[in-house]
């Protein structure tokens, strides 16, 4: 009864965040200098790994839901909000998912903007 | 969105295999140390399937309520099916659904495998939102 049903297509740091200040140049930092030492992008790395080993298989058709969200100092999954969705289920599925990540504390020096994540679900 | 509830995730054991233990069991063991190997490793694999239902428990918060979900496990350690049995609601249905779906398990012991004759490890999931 089970498909792989669920690819993502965009992971970790999302650039278009970054880019999307009302008010002149962001000075939000890129992905890539978020990802500058060793351990940022090693734990970058890790929660997009839990992202796609965590993905569910079930079959709830074609959609796409896009999520927004932030990980505190001690790793917990806070303010997440759903950007764009075209099916409740879909979006409770993709939601569950997000707030199901146990990550582990990010580097203490890592910029808090580095912890802002948009993640996108594509549901085949 | 609230990421604020407490879950508890509580295995009852259906499994197939399980079933067919001696009533005796707890009282010493079979005495065969080869059974009791084999049933110590079953035991570990059926824990690690309650530890990961625990930790890919999503924290939404949908109210009061429990799901139970039985699911079968293949020889490969796959999900090979899940039905909701009991639900408070849709939503808590949906997501413990999601839960068993995204298990990645390994594949039950060799002795599970052999005994269960290539029929799935059948199991019951509790979801308690408290």
């Amino acid at each position: 009864m089970f498909r792989a049903v669920i690819v993502f297509c965009l992971i970790g740091v999302s650039p278009a965040a970054f880019a999307q200040f009302l008010f002149g140049p962001s000075e939000r930092p890129t992905l890539a200098a978020c990802m500058a030492t060793p351990e940022n992008k090693a734990w970058i790395q890790s929660v997009t790994h839990q992202l796609r080993e965590r993905a569910p298989k079930l079959n709830l058709g074609s959609g796409t839901v896009t999520i927004k969200f932030h990980v505190d100092f001690r790793g917990h999954v806070t303010r997440a909000s759903l950007a764009n969705y075209d099916n409740n289920a879909r979006a409770l599925v993709a939601a569950g998912m997000i707030t199901s990540l146990k990550l582990p504390p990010p580097p203490f020096d890592m910029d808090a903007d580095c912890r802002d994540f948009e993640q996108t679900f594509h549901f085949h | 969105m609230k990421a604020a509830a407490f879950f508890v995730a509580f295995l009852l054991v259906l499994a197939g295999p399980a079933s067919a233990q001696s009533l005796f069991d707890g009282f010493g063991g079979t005495g065969d140390p080869a059974q009791e190997a084999a049933r110590a490793e079953y035991e570990q694999w059926k824990r690690t399937i309650a530890r990961q239902a625990k930790e890919h428990t999503s924290r939404l918060w949908l109210g009061h309520g429990s799901v139970t979900v039985q699911f079968c496990v293949d020889s490969a350690g796959r999900v090979a099916d899940a039905n909701v049995v009991k639900a408070s609601n849709n939503e808590q249905a949906l997501l413990a659904l999601s839960t068993i779906s995204s298990l990645k398990l390994p594949p039950p012991p060799a002795s599970a495998r052999k005994a269960a004759g290539g029929k799935c490890h059948l199991f019951s999931q509790s979801f308690y939102y408290p």
